[in-house]
């Protein structure tokens, strides 16, 4: 310990280990003062008033970066940081700020079955846990039903599925919670990030669209990307209050990456799909006439806008003629509209459309 | 060290690492944590924002460039801190017909005075006395108690980030505070004013 016997209320809040006893962030500083008080206690007043306006000098606080405009800066970084796309995507993405950005991104979170009777589910805990009434949509049908959220994002909700929502999506951050699998088209708000809970996982994005898959009752559970890019973390408990910390340690999928989750475990594995894809960029503004075009042509140009891929048999439908004008429409509105023209009905499996239907 | 303290430095070195090794998960997490407080420090040193967003991409990007040269660091906040300083230097010197930038470069803070203990009526004037100290030192000064007793920057990282010595430092941050300290009146000399005023009355009857 220095000698600190001529030292003024300036030199004592000069000094380093003064500041670190004030603060309380070394214990072993701390003990050499209280010991050099005890033997110098005459210095007890000085040191009190050194204590007083170091803890007096106040900083008024100055200008905050939002919430969502570190992720803007962060989002992109990572543009920037993938060299072959940046001197593209970058000017583009700040072209398009505030544009419905259609956006492929599947995402399925594939969950093995555990055999609890007792535990609630996963999704009744979250939505047990919500500090306002929450709506919400079951699929009881055989087939896929289409729901639009008060956002106007979209949501196709797979046979079974169910969805809980605060109806009039009022915070600042649209939260839905999912059991079974659904498609979302997420309308953008860089504002109020939308985020998805499944089971363990939680998906978040600004918006594009996506498929989370999450069956009753997991403790494994994967997501994974095949065009666009979310951010994807694990949640420490039903409170989706507390997602901050658990944020910080997101994990950000781009194509054809994939994440594995266990019940249990904080960490977030990250891998490559087992069957990678190409994507298809294609910056075109949404909106689609087709004048006697062939089904085709209609699905290869959805493919390209939307990174997605459509299954059909080509045989008996290539060829079948459609005639239809969609202005900024999301993906599936129309899929509902081209299939019920031709007399087709579709699903999405595994982040695919697979469109069925006899043909023209 | 308390433990949190300990353990985010952990996380920091960790993440540092793993960043070096290409890992670009780590390095946003990276910009996550530290991009409000550099936001928060470089807004300091120009007032417009677009600028230091801006800035901080371009310390972000070299980074990432550099990722393999890097080396390791004992602590992120001061090299981030000097990095971005330096680029708000050269980006606003372009347009500065300054020779001496780094004098001429404002650092715009306002300091308070909140002392609970100070006596309510004494307060107001002592306040503000010790808030125009404060708020009239040089530029330099105000940034070193600003990294100092807001960023809680110890002084070897504070001379790290302005490009100082650690001694000169000392010398400005000494200086500024003997400045204070003579307008310095606690609740105890204000008390001891009082009585002694009490005891002249006293004496007068």
């Amino acid at each position: 310990m220095k000698n600190y016997n001529h030292y003024e209320i300036e030199d004592f809040l000069a000094d380093e280990s003064f500041a670190d006893w004030i603060r309380g962030v070394d214990n072993e500083s701390s003990e050499q003062w209280e010991e050099w008080l005890r033997q110098n206690p005459f210095k007890q007043e000085l040191v009190h008033e050194a204590r007083l306006l170091f803890q007096s000098i106040q900083i008024k606080p100055g200008k905050q970066i939002k919430d969502h405009e570190v992720e803007d800066l962060i989002f992109d970084m990572q543009q920037r940081m993938q060299p072959p796309r940046s001197v593209r995507r970058w000017p583009l993405y700040r072209i398009a700020a505030g544009i419905f950005l259609l956006m492929g991104v599947g995402v399925v979170a594939g969950v093995y079955l555990k055999k609890n009777g007792t535990r609630k589910s996963a999704y009744q805990q979250l939505i047990s846990c919500s500090e306002k009434p929450l709506t919400e949509r079951k699929n009881a049908t055989d087939g896929s039903i289409f729901i639009r959220l008060p956002d106007h994002s979209s949501v196709v909700l797979k046979p079974g599925a169910k969805i809980s929502f605060d109806p009039r999506f009022a915070a600042q951050k649209r939260v839905v919670y999912l059991e079974g699998e659904a498609f979302f088209e997420v309308t953008k708000n860089p504002d109020r990030p939308f985020y998805v809970y499944a089971n363990d996982l939680v998906t978040k994005v600004l918006g594009t669209s996506f498929v989370v898959n999450a069956q009753p009752g997991g403790e494994k559970a994967s997501v994974a990307v095949m065009t666009g890019k979310v951010s994807v973390f694990s949640r420490n408990g039903p409170d989706t209050r507390e997602t901050k910390n658990a944020e910080q340690l997101a994990v950000v999928l781009t194509p054809n990456q994939q994440v594995e989750h266990r019940q249990g475990d904080s960490r977030l594995l990250k891998g490559i799909v087992t069957k990678p894809r190409l994507i298809q960029k294609n910056a075109q503004v949404a909106t689609f006439d087709f004048s006697e075009a062939s089904l085709m042509e209609v699905f290869m140009k959805l493919e390209k806008a939307y990174g997605v891929r459509i299954i059909y048999d080509e045989e008996t439908m290539a060829r079948c003629p459609l005639t239809a004008s969609f202005s900024n429409r999301p993906l599936f509105e129309m899929l509902t509209i081209i299939c019920k023209a031709v007399e087709a009905r579709y699903e999405v499996l595994d982040g695919q459309i697979i469109v069925y239907g006899r043909g023209c | 060290m308390f433990s949190s303290e300990k353990s985010s430095l952990h996380l920091d070195q960790e993440l540092w690492n793993q960043f070096r090794e290409g890992d670009a998960d780590a390095f946003s997490n990276l910009m996550r944590r530290y991009a409000r407080l550099m936001f928060r420090y470089g807004s300091r040193l120009t007032s417009n924002s677009d600028l230091v967003k801006d800035c901080m991409q371009d310390v972000y990007f070299d980074l990432w460039e550099h990722r393999s040269s890097i080396s390791q660091t004992a602590s992120v906040k001061p090299y981030l801190f000097k990095a971005l300083r330096l680029r708000i230097f050269r980006e606003q010197g372009k347009w500065s017909r300054f020779e001496n930038l780094e004098e001429e470069m404002p650092f715009s803070v306002e300091f308070s005075i909140e002392n609970q203990l100070i006596d309510q009526q004494q307060r107001a004037e002592n306040k503000e006395k010790l808030e125009k100290v404060l708020n009239t030192l040089p530029k330099r000064q105000k940034e070193i108690l600003y990294l100092k007793f807001y960023e809680e920057l110890n002084h070897d990282d504070i001379a790290k980030v302005m490009n100082m010595n650690r001694q000169s430092v000392y010398n400005l941050l000494h200086e500024a505070i003997l400045r204070l300290r003579k307008n310095w009146h606690t609740s105890c000399s204000y008390t001891a004013l009082l009585l002694s005023l009490g005891a002249f009355i006293a004496s007068i009857f």
